[in-house]
């Protein structure tokens, strides 16, 4: 009943200045907004990252030979049974596949460049990483026996050759000796990342193994739908004597560096979050010690009356609280909207070569979390309700003799 | 621990000293009084004299440098600031010079609140808010704020919030002040009717001889001491 009574004249106070208490809702919502858009921007470049890292042939779980990471070679492959299925729920799982994947050298008639060529059956890399989101020039490979070469636009760039031309791939036989295999290139793919486009190659897998007089493989790599199986599935990667004497990494302890990068995303979150309340804080607590001070009396003949301090109290933190709420709103509706106008990407070509740096794409597509929103409003009103006791503080030591006579 | 008595206000040897450290002002000087239940008493006296001081420690509002206080049985000496709050809240009604309405609620919310505050029901607090409007003479502005209301309307609507918890004790401190004579008139019968006919126990500070003359009892200070304690209407 009092909380009722407590809300009533709160809310009735913040009306009775329109104009300054508006300006302070204007500026709550309009930080509100940027915290949401910078937020979604965050977890565009996060997502980004992520997908990326995990679409580059990583998966969210992979198996390797020990010593392949130091020494990429068939030395450290492994055999696995034609039979060989995962042991996780199927509906959890993407897809997978089994490669070889080996350091080479790629010469055209004009330029030679180092690459990392890798056998594949296409039907289960499509579905898996990159190569299924990317526009293929010429054609794509058909099959783990295709003897043709998938080579990235930018590589083909750079080695000045196109679709039909023919190269030469160097790399390591199973028995230590060096194969060079003509191929011919099929197609170019453009996977809008010119960091992959201009290292990694694709042929058969099957062809690939022939050529190299190998049955082995040097990798299994599994993608999930989601990233809350991952735990599991590679506790089953471990768990398969399959896999006996080989590892099973994540894709974090594979790009420990891109790990770092999106954990750093969050927490530029509450960077940014920090930031921008400190200054909002500012304005709070100046509207509310404006708004006490201008009813010291009022204040002093409600305590007459015989209205506890606590209660005083509690009207001043409502006042704040009611003035956050609704600036939440009004700036999560804004940046709602912002980043709906924005749901075709921004386009940040000028910062291109920036951006390849750390492995991000040219164009970032906003994105909106919940648990962001929620995060930022039980933020916002519990850093509004620390702002207000200040205000709140001085209304309560307010002596009512003294408030009166003011 | 509440102690029922007809005895509403008992005052002895009260005194308070302003500034007792370092420039001692001495507003109310060893004061003895008793008032009955029931008693509409006026404190008069030039400015100065202590009469709103005392009104103060009688009301719970500022504390005595020392001698004993008690208002309707309970010793208000030994109370802390929440509990003078509850004595405030269920025990006395305050009419104020300058009315002290909540700008922000209607005449009938500014009549409710303290009802409120007790935690009355809504319905029961809105036909007692309502009833007393009308016993004032305002039931027909009952939604109006108080900056749509005169000095007297806004006085009247004090009274019926001063009295909505049916208190032991109605203090006013100079209410008349900002009142033209007619209304002063006006609010003074009600006074009259609301000790005459609801047992109202009315303690008034004025300077208002009109105000004087409605009381039963009148209390004359001088430089914070009783001079003259005169009994009749």
């Amino acid at each position: 009943m009092k909380i009722k009574l407590l809300s009533q004249l709160a809310y009735r106070n913040l009306w009775r200045h329109r104009r300054r208490n508006g300006l302070l809702l204007l500026s709550i919502a309009f930080g509100i907004v940027g915290i949401v858009f910078a937020s979604s921007f965050i977890r565009a470049f996060q997502g980004s990252l992520q997908v990326d890292v995990i679409a580059a042939l990583n998966g969210h779980v992979k198996v390797l030979a020990p010593g392949y990471q130091d020494d990429p070679s068939l030395d450290n492959s492994f055999e696995l049974d034609e039979s060989w299925n995962p042991d996780v729920p199927a509906e959890q799982v993407m897809g997978w596949t089994a490669r070889v994947s080996l350091p080479a050298v790629v010469m055209s008639e004009r330029e030679t460049r180092g690459l990392e060529l890798v056998g594949v059956d296409p039907d289960a890399e499509l579905a898996i990483s990159f190569l299924g989101e990317s526009e293929i020039v010429g054609e794509g490979l058909e099959g783990p026996d295709d003897g043709k070469l998938l080579i990235g636009a930018d590589l083909a760039r750079r080695l000045q050759t196109e679709v039909g031309r023919r190269v030469v791939v160097i790399t390591e036989g199973a028995d230590g000796q060096s194969r060079e295999i003509g191929y011919r290139i099929a197609g170019l793919y453009k996977s809008g990342q010119p960091a992959v486009e201009r290292v990694i190659a694709f042929t058969g897998v099957n062809n690939l193994q022939q050529h190299l007089d190998t049955s082995a493989f040097t990798e299994v790599s599994m993608r999930l739908q989601d990233d809350q199986f991952e735990t599991a599935a590679k506790d089953a990667f471990v768990a398969d004597g399959a896999f006996e004497h080989l590892k099973v990494f994540d894709w974090r302890e594979l790009n420990p560096q891109i790990a770092q990068m999106v954990e750093l995303a969050d927490f530029a979150f509450y960077i940014w979050f920090v930031i921008l309340w400190i200054a909002l804080a500012f304005g709070l607590v100046n509207a509310l010690l404006t708004s006490v001070f201008e009813r010291i009396r009022e204040i002093g003949m409600l305590r007459t009356l015989g209205m506890r301090p606590s209660s005083v109290l509690v009207q001043i933190v409502l006042e704040s609280q009611i003035i956050i709420f609704c600036g939440l709103i009004l700036g999560i509706a804004v940046g709602y909207a912002l980043v709906y106008g924005f749901s075709d990407g921004i386009d940040l070509a000028a910062f291109s070569e920036g951006l390849e740096i750390v492995g991000l794409r040219s164009v970032v597509v906003p994105k909106l979390l919940l648990p962001d929103i929620v995060r930022l409003s039980v933020l916002s009103l519990g850093l509004g309700l620390i702002a207000s006791l200040y205000p709140a503080w001085r209304a309560l030591k307010l002596r009512p003799l003294v408030a009166l006579q003011s | 621990m509440s102690v029922k008595t007809s005895i509403i206000v008992r005052c002895a040897n009260l005194s308070r000293v302003y500034n007792p450290d370092t420039l001692p002002v001495t507003a109310l000087d060893t004061v003895n009084f008793c008032m009955q239940a029931g008693e509409f008493v006026s404190l008069a006296g030039p400015s100065g004299s202590g009469k709103s001081t005392l009104l103060n420690l009688i009301g719970g509002l500022d504390r005595p440098t020392s001698g004993e206080l008690e208002v309707d049985g309970q010793r208000l000496n030994s109370l802390n600031e929440r509990q003078l709050a509850d004595m405030r809240l269920h025990r006395l009604g305050f009419v104020f010079q300058a009315y002290n309405l909540v700008p922000v609620l209607s005449a009938r919310e500014n009549v409710e609140f303290i009802l409120q505050l007790q935690g009355v029901a809504a319905a029961s607090r809105r036909e007692t808010a309502m009833d007393l409007l009308s016993s004032v003479g305002l039931a027909d502005l009952a939604d109006r704020r108080p900056s749509q209301l005169s000095g007297g309307q806004q006085q009247r609507v004090a009274v019926a919030r001063a009295i909505s918890t049916s208190p032991a004790l109605l203090l006013a401190d100079e209410p008349s002040a900002n009142l033209d004579s007619a209304t002063t008139e006006e609010l003074l019968k009600l006074f009259l009717e609301l000790n005459e006919k609801r047992r109202v126990s009315i303690l008034t500070a004025t300077h208002d001889p009109v105000v004087q003359s409605y009381a039963s009892r009148r209390l004359q200070l001088r430089d914070g001491r009783i001079v003259s304690d005169e009994r009749g209407a």
